[in-house]
This record gives C-alpha cells, structure tokens and sequence, in this order.
C-alpha cells in the first residue's frame, strides 16, 4: 500500500500538468455546455407546453430526437460528418454543441413534467387574484417547479459531467484523455486511473454540493422540515436568506 | 364471567417495555387474557395500544419483559434484553391479525389472498385451499367477487377479505388493530358485523384496538385504556365506558363522543 | 467533394452497418443480462448483517455511478492484463458495462422494494409466510412492474454507449462507421445511418417497455372494468 501511494504522489510529480490542463479544459466543457443546456431547455421546455400546436410539436419532435440518438452519436456527426455539409466545427465547438443538444432534451422533459405537476389549483388562485399569466407564471407556478426540479438537476449535473469525457473521442484533450495519454506512456495504468477517478468523483460530489445549497435556499418555504434547516443554517455563514423573515 | 382460576391465560404479557430509540412506548405492561377473552385497547395515539397487538405478533421488539402465549414464551427476558423464542414462527400461527390498511395482496384475486398462506405456509393442496377459502369468502358474504382483485373492490369489501384470509390460518387469538379507522362510514357496518359474528360465534381470544365505543362495548369482557405506554385503566365495559375512575380516561372519552 | 448526401454510396454501406448493429443489440442485451445479476447481487450484499460490507458496496456503487463510463473501461482495459488477466476487447466492454450498469441497476432495484407498502411485508408475517415466501410470492412480483419501465430504460442507454467500446477496439456499429469513413474519405453517410438506426432502435425500445408493462399485470392496479 506504501509503494502505491508513493507510485500516485510520483505521477502526480511528473504528469500533475497534463492532468492540471485535462481538468480544467473538462471544467470549461461542462460549465459552457451547462449555460447553454439550461438555455435550450428553458426554451424547448417551456415550447412543449406552449398553447401553440406547432410550437408544441416542433418541441416534441426536437425532445424524441436529441433523446432517441445518443451523446456521443451527435459528437461524432457534429465533428465528422457536418463539414461534409459545409460546417466546419471546431473539436470545442462540437463537443459543447453536442453535449447541449443533447442534455438539453432530457433537461426540457423534466421542466415540462415539473411545471406539469404544479397543481391546477394554483393557477386558479393565482387568476382570482388579478394575476396575469406572465405574473402567474414568473411568482406562483415557476417557483413551485422549480423546486421540484432540484433534485433532478443534481442528477443531471453529475450526467453531464460524466458526458464531458465523451470529448476524449472527438481529440480533445480533456481529463480522459490525459488520463489515457499518460497510462499509454507508462507502464503502469492503475495509479493513473485511480488518480483520475478521484478527480471526477471529487467534482461530481462539489457540484452535488452546490447543488444541495441551491435547494436549500430555494425550496425552504415547502416543508416545516426545510423551514427548521433554514433556520438553524440561518446562524451559518455559508447563507444568508436577505430579507427573508423564516417563520414556522 | 370467567373463572380466572381454572382457564389458563391465552396471552400473558409480563412487565413488557419497548423503546423505539429514546421514546418509550411500552411501559412495565402486565397484561393477562384468558382463553376465549374479548378485550378492547382504546386511547389516544400514541398511547402504544397498537404497539401492543404489534409486538404480540412480532412485528416489533420488545427491549423488556416477557410475553406468553398459551403457556409458550414467545419473548423472553434472560436478563439481558428480550429476545424472540427460536420456536416464534409455530407460536405466531396461533395468532391471526387484520390491519387498518388491509395490506391484501394486490397482485391476487380475493380467493387468491385467502388461499395463498394455507398453501404455502400449511402446505395444504391447492384444491383444499381453493375448498376452504370459497367458504370463507361466502362466510363474508363476498362470494361474488372471488375473482375481483383488490383494487376493485371497496374500502369494506377489501377488509372483509382480510378477515377471511386471517381467519384461513385458523388462528385461536384474533387481532384487530383500528380495522374500521380506514373506512367510509357506509362500509364500517358490513366489516362489524362480520366482527360480531366472529365475537358471538366462535370461541376466539380477541384483542381489538378501536375508536368505536359501541362496538367496544357490545363485544368485549374487558376495556383497556392505554396512555403512555401504560394500562390506566382496566374494566368491563360498563366501568370504563359509563363510570370511569381515572381523569384521562374521562376526559378521552369525552373528546371522543364530541367529535 | 460532394456537399450533400451520397444516397448511392450509402446504400452500399448499409449491410455492413446493419450487421454491426446486430453485434452492437447482442452485446447491449448480454451486458444488461449481466448488469441485472450484478445489480442483485450488489443489492443482496447491500443488506448484509455486517455493516461494514453494506456500507461499502453503498460507496462503491456511488464511486461507479459518479464516474465516466469511458474512464472505467479504458481502467479495466489497461489494467488487468497488467493484473495477468488477458481478455479480449468484447468481454472487457462487456465487464465494464456490465459493472457499470449493474450499479444502476441496483439503485432502480432498491428503490422499487422501497417503494412497496410497507404493510404487505407486515401482512406476510402475520400469515406465517417463511421469509422465502414472503419475497418469491408476495415482494418480487410487486416488485417487477415498477422496476420495468426503469429497466428497460437503462437497457436503451446501454444500447447507445456500445460506441464507448470502439476505442478499445470492439467492432461495434460506430467503430465500423469510423472505418467506412476513414476508408472512403466520407463520414456524412455512414454517421448519418448510424444516427437514424439509433433513433429506430429507441423508438423500438420504448414500443417494447410498453408491451413489457402491459404484459407484466400493471392491470391489477386499475380500477372496476366495467362489465364486472
């Protein structure tokens, strides 16, 4: 066990850049694939309930084919075979691309099922109030599916973290690929993929992290349960609810 | 009316303590009932009165005390906590139990839940257990809907069928824990006459926990009040439902009746 | 060079494709076979009186679901001939997806059990049901219809990451894609096939999970027909 901790710390001296760059270009993949993602989901899931039949089905259609194709499918087609049609891609710009359409259709679904599951009564209450549907929908019914959604955004954050090694395949060189880079260089694979492994594990347990701090903040108005935690995380210094009176 | 000396107890529990974590829900309970005994658990929630039936029937531990069932322990106390008899399965056939929520299987039809246990549990064959369910099932007055599958069938009905696939293991001590609590008013009727029958009938030893008075009254030799863990009150109905000693029991069963 | 689509040479492809989606179906289908054994046999062992082997199975199963596919395969790939173990490229994909998978599969398991009423387990003891009893009759056919529609999504993504395996040289439908390619100087056409035969296979899938579900007695939870 000594001599395998000393065979990581020994990687870690000679190859620490490679995996350095690999972690950082894989960071930069999933933060601007992420942006983008949301940015199409938002559109694609709020067009699948939209009151417009072609919206709704161009929607639908766009859900059942980034669904039906896999991620890696569309990498390959952004970055091989779209320039036979003109578009030259870079690798980067495939890869985001790629990994956005894609993730973005499943991210649509959960959107449309979570506004879905807002209950009906809601809308009426808010409409006997005098709200209009863009207030409607902006203070009482965004809200509640938002916080329904959390849970699943964590998934999914760690999904497209887990999709950015797709990358590998189309030449870039993110942590995957550093990592394989270095084992065909060596001849000794474990240290190297456990190091890694690690790595991934190690953010994808940040980003659920994060995650579960954006829930708290978001969803502790639901449950006597979240309005407890809010409280006593109210004493931390990790939040400070502004101008929030938590009352039970 | 029963002559304590020369029936032997069918249930015994002996200074029965159970906790979940840090909350107490049994305390020191002394329990004795005679063979063919109908005795009533009421109270308020969480009082432990189904705790009560729950730990006869080993769903739950007990930490403390003992508890005898026809002369056989069933849990005992060897000074280091209570453990469940090695021979707990042969004793928990005597004893049959009917939850507030049914729990039918909802995977089989009505004769298909009565039939299920004497098949695999009594190993009798499937002819014989079909033969014995049709009877019980008619004995509730289902027979209809012997091919129905839970879900079609009504809060009452699904209960009635759960009396008949206890009663298909031919247990001698019957437990009934809140059995109406989960019913439309309309349905309560059809599963307390069923309940009645069983009482007036045959020679069971029943243990009830219930928020009906009346029926508490009508079937039952003795009433039990639970509060904390305890028994507070002990006495036939007339005594605990008319003439109550204690405070709480008073001012429970006054909150009852208002409701 | 041809800014469009090449029908001709594309249906020249086709065969071979085709029967490299065949090797792509057996290898998904048999590594979800194993995926589905490797996930009960995690679950059982998640369950285990000890403690210290439940909890680790449970940090186990995070680590493989927190981490890149690829990454886990490229390990078994590198390091088990080094382990002295030499396998060929098919088997260590199935192994990698099959491992991969199987702590998916545990997950979906677990939580269909979870989900079942706790009172059917409660009703089974006060019939006498032995424990085997209790799981063969009463648990495991409740247990099997929410489990499926989960399943049989999972088996879909197995499916569509068989490309995974064409770097470690698996000849697979996108690794025969990436030869017609490189062979022929074109990759519009054989990426193109392989994405509408990805499609064909999701749109069948789905059709089967359904047939699957309505097979498998999810009618038992529906209320009065009405002729009864």
């Amino acid at each position: 066990m000594i001599t395998f901790f000393e065979k990581i710390v020994a990687l870690l001296d000679e190859w620490g850049y490679l995996l350095f760059q690999g972690t950082l270009l894989t960071l930069g993949l999933f933060a601007s694939a992420l942006a983008l993602q949301i940015a199409l989901a938002l559109a694609v899931g709020l067009g699948l309930i939209s009151r417009n039949k072609i919206i709704r089905i161009l929607c639908t259609a766009y859900v059942e084919i980034f669904r039906g194709l896999s991620t890696i499918v569309i990498l390959f087609w952004a970055y091989y075979a779209l320039p036979f049609l003109g578009v030259k891609l870079s690798a980067w710009t495939a890869a985001v691309l790629g990994l956005a359409l894609s993730h973005s259709a499943y991210m649509a679904e959960y959107i449309r099922s979570t506004i879905q599951a807002v209950p009906k009564g809601q809308y009426e209450a808010a409409r006997v109030l005098g709200m209009n549907d863009r207030q409607r929908m902006r203070y009482i019914i965004f809200p509640q599916a938002l916080a329904a959604i959390m849970p699943l955004f964590g998934n999914e954050l760690v999904m497209l973290l887990k999709a950015t090694s797709y990358a590998s395949l189309i030449t870039l060189s993110e942590l995957t690929e550093a990592g394989r880079s270095i084992v065909v260089r060596t001849f000794d694979a474990l240290p190297a993929f456990v190091i890694v492994l690690t790595i991934y594990y190690l953010i994808a347990q940040a980003l659920i992290f994060l995650n579960s701090l954006i829930e708290l903040r978001i969803s502790f108005w639901r449950t006597s349960e979240g309005i407890d935690r809010a409280n006593a995380k109210r004493n931390s210094r990790l939040l400070k609810p502004k101008n929030l009176e938590v009352r039970r | 009316m029963f002559d304590t000396i020369r029936r032997p107890p069918a249930v015994s529990f002996r200074s029965v303590g159970k906790l979940f974590g840090n909350l107490r829900v049994l305390h020191n309970l002394d329990l004795d009932v005679v063979e063919g005994e109908h005795i009533s658990l009421i109270g308020p929630s969480g009082s432990g009165k189904s705790t009560v039936l729950r730990v006869l029937m080993t769903l739950e531990t007990i930490q403390e005390g003992q508890i005898i069932v026809h002369g056989r322990s069933l849990w005992d106390d060897q000074g280091k906590g209570s453990v469940m008899s090695p021979h707990a399965s042969e004793i928990r056939r005597q004893i049959g139990m009917v939850f507030q929520s049914f729990n039918l299987f909802p995977h089989m039809t009505a004769l298909q839940n009565i039939a299920e246990a004497p098949m695999r549990v009594l190993r009798l064959s499937k002819d014989e257990a079909m033969l014995s369910a049709e009877e019980l099932l008619a004995m509730v007055g289902l027979s209809e809907k012997r091919n129905s599958y839970p879900a079609q069938l009504s809060g009452g009905q699904q209960q009635r069928v759960a009396i008949a696939r206890c009663l298909a293991m031919r247990p001698k001590i019957l437990l009934f824990d809140e059995v109406t609590s989960a019913l439309d008013p309309e349905t309560v009727g059809e599963v307390l006459s069923v309940i009645r029958r069983l009482a007036s009938e045959q020679d069971f030893t029943i243990l009830m926990v219930t928020h009906q008075m009346n029926v508490a009254r009508e079937i039952s030799d003795r009433i039990l009040f639970l509060h904390g863990g305890r028994i507070l009150e002990d006495g036939t109905p007339e005594q605990i439902l008319d003439d109550p000693r204690e405070d709480r029991t008073r001012s429970f069963l006054r909150a009852i009746r208002e409701a | 060079m041809k800014p469009w689509f090449d029908f001709a040479f594309a249906l020249e492809i086709l065969p071979r494709l085709l029967s490299a989606t065949w090797i792509s179906v057996v290898l998904a289908v048999l590594s979800f076979a194993l995926a589905v054994v490797f996930g009960v046999v995690l679950l059982l062992l998640r369950r285990v009186k000890f403690k210290l082997v439940g909890r680790s199975v449970g940090a186990f199963i995070e680590f493989i679901r927190s981490t890149p596919l690829i990454v886990q395969v490229y390990c078994l790939f590198f390091v088990l001939p080094e382990a002295g173990i030499i396998l060929d490229p098919y088997t260590t994909g199935v192994l990698g997806l099959s491992i991969h998978y199987g702590c998916y599969m545990s997950e979906v398991f677990r939580s269909g059990l979870d989900s079942l009423p706790n009172g059917q387990r409660d009703a089974s003891t006060a019939l006498g049901f032995s424990a085997r009893d209790t799981y063969l009759r009463i648990i495991v056919p409740q247990t099997i219809p929410r489990i499926l529609a989960p399943s049989g999504n999972f088996l879909i993504y197995l499916a569509k990451s068989s490309p995974i395996l064409a770097t470690i040289g698996v000849a697979e439908i996108m690794f025969i894609a990436k030869d017609i390619g490189q062979e022929n100087f074109r990759y519009l056409e054989p990426m193109t096939i392989v994405g509408i035969i990805f499609l064909i296979l999701s749109a069948a899938g789905a059709r089967c999970i359904r047939f699957a579900e309505a097979a498998f007695g999810r009618n038992w939870n529906q209320k009065e027909v009405p002729y009864v």
